[in-house]
């Protein structure tokens, strides 16, 4: 594919992109994050939300906040890749298709299937829309303020319809993405900025914990029953 | 100086981080460091304000009085913690939380308060024990609310520090209220009513209970109380005090209505506390000197109460292998320590007399008589849910046992939440016994307005 860019255009490439580009983008990896059952490949899914997002803050923050929020969404894709490897490899690990139960045949039911999840994210996307048009929030680019709505509305609705821990984080760190995208742009300071990123790591430390948890209880259960 | 109070629980978390193989060199050094901490608070003098970053951080003799009660009563669970294990991260989570939560009481800007605030509730969260698979969802889920209600908190404060004051603007305040309460009722575990403070007694987590009730429901009844008094919500206030009045006198009635279907002292406590919870709300939400400065007080003993109770289920529950009716049978005979706590610790809850939750609860009856005394038969009748629930546990452990006993509890948690329910009892019986306290203290409780950050 000769028009990919490699990993050192890839900064330049993503700044040429326009707000639209950036906002459909967005929509689309969360999109496709929400509705795969597999946790690896919904946690890369996660990263553009870190990477593209600030890039439509890049004209009222700092360039030190830019990076350190790449640098914080990073990390928390890398501690979330970690753990959902992890999982997904564990001998015992739950179930991720949707309908299913786990392995071991007891705990938690499986996840809701992909039509429930589809719309799901339609009537999500419907509201973002609705509130959009309602409450644009003047002077925010209209591209910030609906990828943040969206993130912020889907992220809410797949921690609401998930039973799995890891699957309940990926839509609170989207949630705490949107809403951060939205309060960065007011021009909180680098502190603030700062702190707003040690949240979200903490966040995603917590999921983390919920999400290793859950997989050595699923683990001892199997262990018992064979 | 002030920095210390921050500084300490945050080294020593890392410190005790490290040591987890050895609990006993862990949990020593937590309580040491909780007492410290405590003693340093209450014999301070003046601390000097500070300027951080550019962020006024002064610790005010509320925020000193607050955290001094937090932390002795985290001293006592650390001490618990040691015979009735937690978890691994139990000692460094309650130590970083109790210093991201001091931080919270310190700092005067409102949005690096919240920011704080979150942090701590987070850590508190992460105490959770894992034992079961809805376990690890009910700690992912109770992050999303927390993360929820951060959000609600800091555009709360945004729009009242950046916008609404300037604009004059009586909407945009109203909102910023609003959303402000919102905030507040979520951590607090009132709305949505049962999803994430109610579960953690009945499942176990017994010192994420203690931190997330006590120290970080301090915390946000501390930065309420100043919420309620500055001059930024005057337009708002009559808002707010309705919202309040209505999330109190709504938690009072479904968490008495919840506790009297319990069978076990856990799940008893779960809702036990969230009614009480609505009591001191209601205090609050009248918004009378007298009514906010007893609720306070009732935060207090509602703070000690908890701690008894949870160290009782918990102590039951690790000794006996539960603590429901069936469990609880015989327990005057092989724990009458504990069974005198469950009575002084549940009852004073229940806000029964001569205990001490008696006292400020019919201090706050009058007020609500006084005040709106169309919700006073509703309340009454719903503090009979809790109390009835305390009851029949006690009830049943009076029979004889019902299960094959194990042998006796162990003393020394047993002592701690025996004395504590003692002081409940000596308090309810010799409520004067108060002004022992530092001058500047008493007048605190007796005087709301001094509460104010």
């Amino acid at each position: 594919m000769p028009n990919m860019p490699t990993p050192q255009q890839l900064p330049n490439y993503i700044s040429r992109l326009s707000p639209r580009q950036i906002l459909i983008a967005v929509i689309a990896t969360s999109a496709a994050m929400f509705l795969s059952t597999n946790r690896k490949i919904s946690t890369a899914l996660l990263l553009p939300q870190y990477v593209l997002l600030p890039q439509l803050l890049s004209e009222t923050l700092y360039q030190s906040a830019l990076v350190t929020r790449f640098g914080t969404g990073l990390a928390i894709c890398l501690i979330l890749y970690l753990t959902a490897d992890h999982i997904q490899n564990a001998p015992l690990a739950p179930e991720s298709e949707p309908g299913s139960d786990t392995r071991s045949g007891r705990g938690l039911p499986g996840e809701m299937g992909l039509a429930f999840r589809t719309l799901t994210l339609v009537l999500g996307a419907f509201v973002a829309q609705r509130l959009w048009r309602s409450y644009p929030l003047p002077p925010m680019p209209p591209e910030l303020t609906l990828a943040s709505y969206w993130l912020m509305i889907a992220g809410t609705l797949v921690a609401l319809i998930s039973l799995d821990p890891l699957r309940i984080g990926f839509g609170l760190l989207s949630f705490a993405d949107g809403f951060v995208a939205l309060y960065l742009f007011w021009g909180p300071g680098f502190l603030v900025t700062a702190l707003l990123n040690v949240v979200e790591v903490l966040l995603a430390l917590g999921v983390v914990l919920f999400a290793e948890g859950g997989l050595r209880v699923s683990t001892t259960e199997g262990e018992m029953e064979e | 100086m002030t920095l210390w109070f921050v500084a300490l629980p945050l080294a020593i978390a890392l410190a005790v981080g490290l040591l987890y193989r050895f609990p006993l060199v862990a949990a020593l050094l937590s309580a040491i460091t909780f007492l410290a901490l405590a003693v340093g608070l209450i014999t301070l003098q003046k601390a000097p304000d500070l300027l951080l970053a550019g962020r006024l951080v002064t610790l005010s003799p509320g925020a000193r009085m607050g955290s001094a009660f937090c932390f002795t009563l985290l001293a006592l669970m650390m001490v618990y913690t040691y015979r009735v294990p937690q978890g691994d991260l139990s000692y460094t989570l309650t130590m970083s939380a109790a210093g991201l939560l001091g931080a919270s009481l310190m700092i005067q800007n409102n949005t690096l308060k919240v920011l704080a605030l979150e942090m701590g509730a987070i850590l508190g969260i992460g105490l959770l024990p894992v034992r079961e698979r809805e376990d690890a969802v009910l700690g992912a889920r109770s992050l999303v609310l927390v993360a929820l209600s951060g959000t609600l908190l800091l555009a709360g404060a945004w729009t009242m520090e950046s916008y609404a004051p300037k604009m004059g603007e009586s909407a945009l305040l109203q909102f910023s209220a609003g959303v402000t309460i919102m905030g507040f009722t979520i951590l607090l575990g009132v709305g949505p009513f049962g999803l994430w403070l109610t579960p953690l007694f009945r499942r176990g987590a017994y010192l994420a209970g203690v931190v997330l009730h006590v120290a970080l429901g301090g915390t946000l009844l501390f930065f309420l109380s100043g919420f309620l008094q500055g001059e930024d919500i005057a337009q708002a206030r009559e808002l707010v005090h309705i919202l309040l009045f209505a999330g109190g006198i709504s938690s009072c009635l479904l968490g008495g209505l919840g506790a009297a279907a319990q069978r076990s002292v856990s799940g008893t406590l779960s809702y036990a506390a969230l009614a009480d919870l609505g009591i001191v709300l209601a205090g609050l939400g009248l918004g009378t000197p007298e009514s906010v400065a007893t609720g306070i007080l009732h935060f207090i003993y509602r703070a000690v109460g908890i701690t008894v109770v949870a160290m009782v289920a918990g102590l039951l529950r690790h000794r006996f292998g539960g603590d429901d009716h069936e469990h609880l049978a015989g327990t005057w005979h092989r724990a009458p320590l504990l069974a005198v706590a469950l009575v002084t610790g549940g009852l004073s809850l229940a806000g029964l007399p001569p205990l001490a939750g008696f006292v400020t609860r019919l201090g706050l009856y009058r007020a609500l008589a006084a005040e709106r005394a169309t919700w006073l038969p509703a309340i009454l009748i719903s503090s009979l849910g809790p109390a009835w629930a305390f009851g029949r546990c006690i009830l049943a452990a009076l029979r004889p046992p019902l299960v094959p006993q194990g042998g006796p509890a162990p003393r020394h948690p047993g002592l701690l939440a025996f004395s504590l329910g003692l002081l409940l009892l000596a308090l309810g019986l010799f409520p004067h016994l108060l002004t022992l306290l530092p001058p500047p203290w008493i007048d605190l409780l007796t005087s709301a307005s001094a509460f104010a950050l």
